[in-house]
């Protein structure tokens, strides 16, 4: 189990390599990944199987799912907005 | 016997039932492409844990039914493709897939359905808060992720995954501040009666309930979350009684997990034009096939829960018949062989089948909520549509739920309608008394779900586009 840092907007996350980075986030008391194109209000991971598409953000400025994408070392982690 | 056919087949779906299935065609000597969006396989149940999973979960039937199943397939000759997911699918079976090298396509061949199935669920004020989470999403961060959704969760909706659900919370340290059920607890000891016929689920029934109670967690049946609402530190829960509305519950929490119920995923079947039926004990569509997974085309077979809800036991059974199935259908074996092979596990399937189609009416035991959705209530969370927008629209007359979609927005967003269909075709039956089958779905349509531009177009510099040269003026 390989402990690990990476970033989500300013703040430095403690992760395991190779979980979820929506659990090392959860576990961080970060829910809220983004906003509603539509509302504005907070959205976070919701289905965890990647129906929802709500947990989408920008790793290293690819879309990913944050129910899904592996936490690696030094990533960058960033709200996915939705146009 | 005429001469087998050893073409390939593609399983769409490395759960129990597609694994299972890979794995029996390939000792029938066929070529197995399995493919499946985990980069492991198991599918939801089997999941394999996260390295921080392994350290922090008790372990348990689903580790290491899981990593038996994975140990089985690694020794098998199927062609395996994880970390991939089929987003589109032709009239001939070609599939179009996405994976870590990008955009393929695999030549038609038999096609073996096995993707299971998507959670069912139904909204209430509130709801989108990132707090909240779907039931089985709950299940999957907990097992498969380690980590709890908050330190005190609700737990609602319907269907035996409420238990589950709430046995991980104590599992992993933490609180359960209410379980919400939907359903009538007097189905739930009717249950429990044929349970004797699964010993399995018996035993692991008994030992959540026994927990559960131990813990004096408050069980509400025939109840549901009405209204939402976030606080400095988590949520307050509005719990009301389906058939006492005046009686009203309220749960602090710092998360809370929901949904109702199993529902086979339709959207591939549908494309390949396979008959559907409206089941109406599920509350849902699932396609028509015979016991061994058959459809309406000879090149498309349904396995597992995508054929219709009925648990992980079930589904590895349906896989192995479905594989000995294909394998007489080419040929490759004989009908004598078929019958040897299928003898035990048909009398299995039985047996089971009964207790399976027994948990049916709890998953669906939410199926009155969304008639009572109030106006302000958010029914398609991608475009924030709110029930009082459906409800003009159906009583304007938009008669079905496509109709629905084009005059509402409804189901139009990334999540192509999954998270609000149910909801969406309930309102619709509850205002102007349509049947499920006239209220209808929304139309299947490819993408499967949404797709970066990027991976369609791969990487190019804008200097290699050839440009014909202009016309003269």
């Amino acid at each position: 189990m390989q402990s690990v840092t990476f970033t989500f907007l300013s703040h430095a996350i403690e992760g395991i390599e190779g979980e979820p980075v929506a659990a090392a986030l959860r576990r961080a008391g970060i829910t809220e990944l983004g906003q509603s194109g539509v509302d504005d209000t907070p959205r976070g991971a919701f289905c965890f199987m990647g129906i929802c598409q709500e947990c989408r953000v920008r790793i290293d400025g690819a879309v990913a799912y944050a129910c899904k994408a592996p936490v690696l070392p030094n990533m960058t982690v960033t709200p996915y907005v939705q146009s | 016997m005429s001469n087998p056919d050893f073409s390939p087949v593609t399983v769409i779906g490395g759960g129990i039932a597609g694994t299972t299935s890979a794995i029996a065609l390939a000792r029938h000597g066929l070529p197995v492409t399995l493919i499946d969006e985990q980069p492991t396989a198991g599918g939801q149940i089997f999941r394999a844990p996260s390295p921080y999973a392994r350290q922090t979960v008790p372990p348990n039937h689903e580790f290491s039914g899981g990593d038996a199943l994975r140990h089985k397939l690694t020794a098998s000759s199927v062609d395996v493709r994880f970390s991939t997911r089929a987003w589109g699918l032709s009239p001939t079976l070609a599939l179009d897939l996405i994976g870590p090298d990008g955009i393929d396509q695999l030549p038609p061949s038999t096609v073996v359905v096995a993707n299971g199935a998507t959670e069912r669920f139904l909204p209430f004020q509130g709801w989108t808060t990132p707090r909240i989470t779907g039931l089985a999403g709950a299940s999957i961060l907990m097992r498969n992720g380690g980590t709890l959704p908050g330190q005190t969760v609700v737990v609602a909706g319907s269907g035996p995954l409420l238990f589950s659900v709430a046995h991980q919370v104590l599992e992993l340290g933490g609180k359960v501040a209410a379980i919400v059920d939907a359903g009538h607890r007097s189905d739930w000891l009717r249950l429990g009666a044929m349970l004797s016929l699964d010993p399995a689920r018996l035993t692991q029934a008994t030992s959540w309930m026994l927990r559960l109670r131990k813990a004096g967690i408050p069980i509400h049946h025939r109840a549901h979350i009405s209204a939402v609402q976030e606080t400095e530190t988590g949520l307050l829960l509005n719990v009301s009684e389906m058939d006492h509305p005046e009686r009203r519950h309220v749960y602090a929490s710092e998360a809370a997990a929901c949904g109702y119920g199993l529902k086979p995923s339709t959207l591939i079947t549908r494309t390949a034009g396979v008959q559907h039926r409206h089941d109406p004990v599920g509350g849902y569509l699932e396609p028509v096939t015979d016991l061994a997974g058959r459809t309406c085309r000879p090149d498309l077979y349904v396995t597992g829960d995508a054929a219709g809800i009925r648990g992980m036991a079930v589904a590895r059974l349906r896989g192995l018949i479905t594989a000995h199935a294909i394998a007489q259908d080419r040929s490759v074996i004989s009908g004598e062989t078929y019958e040897t092979l299928t003898r035990a596990p048909l009398r299995q399937l039985r047996r089971l089948e009964a207790v399976s189609r027994r948990m049916l009416p709890l998953m669906n035991a939410g199926s009155a909520i969304p008639a009572h959705l109030q106006d302000e209530t958010i029914v398609c969370r991608c475009e924030r549509v709110k029930a009082a927008t459906l409800r003009s629209a159906i009583k304007a007359g938009a008669e079905d739920l496509n109709q629905l979609k084009a005059w509402t927005r409804c189901g139009m967003g990334p999540c192509q309608g999954r998270m609000c269909e149910d909801s969406a075709r309930g309102l619709l039956m509850a205002v102007c008394g349509k049947t499920s089958e006239d209220a209808g779905s929304f139309t299947a349509r490819m993408p499967f779900f949404p797709l970066p531009l990027t991976a369609v177009t791969g990487t190019f510099a804008y200097s290699d586009i050839p440009l014909p040269k202009a016309a003269p003026l």
